[in-house]
C-alpha cells in the first residue's frame, strides 16, 4: 500500500507540485499522466526517496518514508528510471542481479536463494532466454523488460516505473503493460507507472493519477468521467479516440485476468 | 582461475625483472643475494638496494595508478577516465613540484620521513583539489565529454603553472624535477617505498570495500541509490582511495601516463566481466605486471618509463575509443 498525504515536491525551494494526496493499493496498476515537465518523474522519485519532499508524508506499507533506512527503503520500493543502460561486459542476468543488492552482504555475494529469485524475475518478465546475453546487445524493448526483471528481483511490494514504454514499438508497449498487469494480479504488487501512452494505460491500469495545472487528480479507469477529463487536460479540442495507443478498453490478451470494472 | 594465472605471471615477471640489468649478475648470484648467501658486497647492494627496490616500486606504482584509473572510470561512467587524462596526476605533480622546486634541495635529498611525507602530502593535496573540482563539476554538469575536456584543460593549466615554476627555479632543482617528470622507478628510496606500500595498501582496501557500490554505479546513480547504495559514502571512499593511490605513485615515481586508463580495459577484455570483485584485484595484478614489464624495457633500452607506458597505453585508448563510439 502506498499513501501520499498532502505532499509538496520539487527541487530545492522551487515546488513542482503542491498538496498532493493519492493512494495506490496492492494488486493495482496506477498510471500517472501529465505533460512533459509536469512533475511525473519528480513525484515517482519522491516516493522512491530519491528526492526529498518539501512537505507532507509518504507512507509505504504503513511506515513513513523518512522513517525507513536506506536499506529498508530499497527493500520496500523499486524504481525503474528512463535512463538507457548499456554496460559492456555485463550479461542480462548480472543486470537483474543488481536488484538483489539490498538483500546481500557488503561484498554483494549472491546466495542460492538470490539466484532463484533472479531466475524467477527473468521468467516473470519473459526474459529467461536472455539471461546469458550481453546487456549491451539487446534492443530497447528487451532492455526495458530486463529492467523490470531487475525491479522484480529487488522483491519490493511497491514498484515505480518512469515511462517504461517511451522508446518501444506497438508490440513492445503491449508486452510491457501486459507484464505489469500480470505482476499486479499474480504477485500483488503495488505498481505506479508514469506514461504518455494513455490508450494502453486505460486498457491495462486500474487507476489514473492525472497531473494537470500543478494538481493531481485520482480517478478509476472504470469511471466513465475519467477519459473526458484526461482529454480535457491534454487536448481540449480533440476526440478521445484519437489519443495515442490501442482502442480503449480492448481485451488484454497477455494478462488474461483483466476485467472491466 | 584467471586470478591464479595472473599471480603466476606476476611472479614470473617479478623474477625476470630482478634478473634484468646492465651489470650482468648471473641468476645464481641474484638468488644468493636475496637469500642471504655468500656474494660480493657490491652484488648484494645492486640486487637488494637497486633491483629489488625498483621492481617493488614498479609493482606498487603500476597497481596504484591502474586501480585509481578503474575507480575513475566507474565513478564517472567514462571509459576514457583515468588519473592522467582527468588531470589528477597533474594536480599531484603540481603539489610535488611546489615541494621539489620550492623547498631547498637538502630537505628533499635528505630522505627524511618528514621530507618524503611532505612530497607525498603535497601530491595528495594537489590530486585531491583537482579530483574535488572534477567530481563537483561531474555532479553539476553530468556530461562525460565535458568532464573529460575539463580534466584535460585543468591538466594543461597545471602544466603551464609547473613550467612557470621551472623557469623560476634554480638549476639543481630543475634537473631533479625534469628527471622526475619523465617517470622514474629507480629513484625511490627504501623509506619512500614504505610510504608507497602503506598508501597503496590503504587505497586498495578502500577500493575493495567499495566493490558492491562500484558494481551498481554503472547503471546510474538513481539505480544505485534505489538499490540501497549510500552514494555520498561511496564517493568519499573512492575519492580518498584515488588520492592515495595516484597521488603517492605520482609523488615518488612521477606522472605515469596511460597505464591508469589502459590497464582496466585490458582486464575487462581478459576477464570479460564488469564485476568489481574481480576487476579490482585483476587490475591491481595486471597493473603491477605491466609496470614491471615496462621497467624491464627501460632497463634494456634506457628510455624513460613514461615513454614506454605511453606506447603501451595509446593503442588501448584507440581501441576503447573505437569500441565505445556506439555509446556516444
Amino acid at each position: 500500500m502506498l499513501e501520499i498525504d498532502d505532499i509538496s515536491i520539487g527541487y530545492g525551494k522551487r515546488p513542482v507540485l503542491c498538496h498532493i494526496t493519492a493512494k495506490a493499493r496492492p494488486g493495482e496498476v496506477t498510471a500517472l499522466f501529465g505533460k512533459n515537465g509536469s512533475g511525473k518523474s519528480t513525484l515517482l522519485k519522491s516516493v522512491a526517496s530519491l528526492v526529498k519532499p518539501v512537505s507532507g508524508t509518504i507512507r509505504i506499507c504503513g511506515r513513513t518514508s523518512d522513517s525507513l533506512s536506506r536499506k529498508e527503503a530499497a527493500r520496500t520500493v523499486s524504481f525503474t528510471g528512463t535512463e538507457k543502460i548499456r554496460i559492456p561486459g555485463l550479461e542480462c542476468r548480472d543486470l537483474v542481479a543488481m536488484g538483489r543488492a539490498p538483500w546481500t552482504d557488503w561484498t554483494g555475494r549472491l546466495r542460492a536463494h538470490d539466484r532463484k529469485i533472479i531466475g524467477r524475475a527473468l521468467e516473470l518478465a519473459g526474459m529467461s532466454d536472455f539471461a546469458s546475453v550481453p546487456s549491451d546487445s539487446v534492443s530497447d524493448g528487451e532492455m526495458q523488460k530486463i529492467l523490470i526483471a531487475r525491479a522484480l528481483a529487488q522483491d519490493t511490494p511497491v514498484m515505480l516505473l518512469d515511462e517504461p514504454t517511451a522508446f518501444l514499438d506497438v508490440p513492445g508497449k503491449y508486452q510491457i503493460f501486459g507484464i505489469l498487469r500480470k505482476l499486479a494480479d499474480k504477485e500483488r504488487k503495488t505498481i505506479v507507472v508514469a506514461t504518455h501512452d494513455i490508450g494502453y494505460a486505460m486498457a491495462y491500469a486500474d487507476n489514473i493519477w492525472l497531473i494537470d495545472n500543478g494538481r493531481v487528480t485520482c480517478m478509476a479507469v472504470s469511471d466513465p468521467e475519467t477519459l473526458p477529463r484526461i482529454r480535457a487536460a491534454f487536448n481540449p479540442g480533440q476526440d478521445a479516440a484519437s489519443l495515442s495507443g490501442p482502442p480503449v478498453h480492448t481485451e488484454d490478451t497477455e494478462a488474461g485476468t483483466r476485467t472491466e470494472g | 582461475m584467471i586470478l591464479y594465472g595472473g599471480i603466476l605471471i606476476l611472479a614470473a615477471a617479478f623474477a625476470a625483472d630482478l634478473l634484468t640489468g646492465s651489470s650482468g649478475i648471473p641468476p645464481s648470484d641474484v638468488w644468493k643475494a636475496l637469500a642471504g648467501g655468500e656474494v660480493p658486497e657490491q652484488t648484494r647492494l645492486i640486487v637488494t638496494d637497486i633491483r629489488l627496490c625498483k621492481t617493488l616500486t614498479a609493482l606498487l606504482s603500476g597497481t596504484a595508478v591502474s586501480v585509481s584509473g578503474l575507480l575513475m572510470q566507474t565513478l564517472f561512467r567514462n571509459p576514457l577516465a583515468g588519473p592522467y587524462v582527468l588531470g589528477i596526476s597533474s594536480g599531484a605533480s603540481l603539489g610535488a613540484a611546489l615541494c621539489v622546486l620550492g623547498i631547498s634541495s637538502s630537505f628533499i635529498a635528505g630522505d627524511s620521513f618528514i621530507g618524503n611525507m611532505g612530497i607525498a602530502g603535497a601530491a595528495w593535496t594537489g590530486a585531491a583539489i583537482i579530483l574535488g573540482i572534477i567530481m563537483a563539476a561531474g555532479r553539476k554538469i553530468g556530461d562525460i565529454t565535458v568532464i573529460l575536456i575539463l580534466g584535460m584543460m585543468l591538466g594543461a593549466g597545471i602544466d603551464a603553472a609547473v613550467q612557470i615554476l621551472q623557469y623560476l627555479s634554480d638549476e639543481q632543482s630543475l634537473k631533479t624535477y625534469i628527471v622526475w617528470t619523465m617517470g622514474s622507478l629507480g629513484n625511490v628510496s627504501g623509506l619512500q617505498l614504505l610510504i608507497l606500500a602503506a598508501a597503496v595498501l590503504a587505497g586498495l582496501m578502500l577500493a575493495a570495500f567499495s566493490c558492491k557500490s562500484l558494481n551498481l554505479l554503472p547503471a546510474g546513480e538513481e539505480y544505485a541509490v534505489s538499490a540501497g547504495t549510500d552514494i555520498g559514502r561511496t564517493r568519499t571512499l573512492v575519492f580518498i582511495s584515488t588520492v592515495l593511490l595516484s597521488g603517492t605513485a605520482t609523488a615518488f615515481c612521477g606522472p605515469l601516463g596511460f597505464i591508469g586508463l589502459a590497464v582496466p580495459h585490458i582486464v575487462r577484455l581478459v576477464t570479460g566481466t564488469a564485476d568489481h570483485r574481480i576487476l579490482v584485484p585483476g587490475t591491481a595484478l595486471c597493473g603491477g605486471i605491466i609496470m614491471i614489464c615496462c621497467d624491464m624495457v627501460t632497463k634494456l633500452t634506457a628510455v624513460p618509463v613514461n615513454a614506454v607506458t605511453s606506447l603501451i597505453g595509446i593503442p588501448v585508448v584507440i581501441r576503447v575509443v573505437i569500441k565505445y563510439r556506439k555509446y556516444a
